[in-house]
């Protein structure tokens, strides 16, 4: 199953509804500063193998791009919003079963870049 | 010293401290073309330092907070239950500072959800019209969930 680490834009009550479920879930503001700087995020996700789930597409998808055209190998994944799909931000009730969906996908989200 | 000079020393030394970076040269580069002013106590500014990337104590972003509430169609009670641990005084604050730097986060927020290149849109002027157009394209967002909660993961691999 997909191990996520929870972006700040995502609130703190999801990532726990998700742990309450049983998967491996952790929100970064209960491990980092916040206000931090995506790099340091995704740096950090990929140290602990956990895949990014975040709403900002921009700086997790630069940042994953950087991540293999400067050789760092692997990266553990993100989950981010699709591109193009003319879609406004979900509410934590609709965000919920899709991350639902992700933690329960038992496929390997190396270098994986899905969208929601 | 000036308190001006005062408060860019302090930003780039909390600027250093939390990116491991000097951002002296660029802010040397940049200039100083605008006065400084405090921020709103219940907000703070993120590692960009810029308009676009300012928090709620709480530690959401505003512009991730923002969007929410455009796509609640500005209802704030879907906001404040989403976001249950951020108080009502930061809620306020960063709508304040939404109204105060709407041009910076709405740029933002389209940056975010922009369409392809290649994309057929409809012509639209202004961000607010962008919005408009954006809510009523979420009728699917229904049909997404079905389908991220059915079908098989729709995924690509990056570099393939």
């Amino acid at each position: 199953m997909a191990a996520l680490l929870v972006d700040e834009g995502i609130s703190r009550d999801l990532a726990q509804q998700l742990v309450g479920q049983g998967f491996t879930v952790i929100h970064w503001l209960a491990i980092g500063p916040k206000g931090t700087h995506a790099s340091l995020v995704f740096l950090a996700a990929q140290h602990r193998s956990l895949t990014v789930c975040t709403w900002n597409r921009d700086d997790f998808m630069f940042a994953a791009i950087c991540w293999q055209n400067w050789g760092q190998g692997d990266h553990h994944g993100i989950i981010v919003p699709k591109q193009g799909k003319y879609r406004a931000q979900l509410p934590p009730a609709q965000l919920y079963p899709i991350l639902v969906h992700h933690c329960a996908d038992t496929s390997s989200f190396v270098n994986r870049i899905e969208w929601f | 010293m000036s308190d001006l000079s005062e408060q860019r020393e302090q930003r780039e030394q909390r600027e250093q401290r939390d990116n491991g970076t000097s951002l002296t040269s660029s802010a040397d580069a940049r200039g100083q073309p605008f006065k400084k002013k405090p921020l709103d106590p219940h907000l703070f500014s993120g590692a960009k330092g810029t308009a676009d990337d300012m928090h709620v104590q709480t530690g959401y972003p505003v512009w991730v907070l923002i969007a929410q509430w455009q796509a609640a169609n500005f209802d704030e009670t879907i906001v404040l239950e989403g976001y249950a641990d951020m108080p009502r005084e930061e809620w306020d604050a960063a709508q304040r500072y939404y109204q105060a730097h709407k041009p910076f986060i709405d740029a933002r927020i389209i940056a975010n959800s922009q369409p392809a290149a290649d994309d057929d849109v409809p012509p639209l002027q202004t961000a607010d019209e962008y919005f408009a157009w954006l809510a009523r394209q979420s009728d699917d967002a229904g049909e997404a969930v079905e389908m991220m909660t059915e079908g098989p993961a729709n995924g690509r691999t990056a570099g393939g």
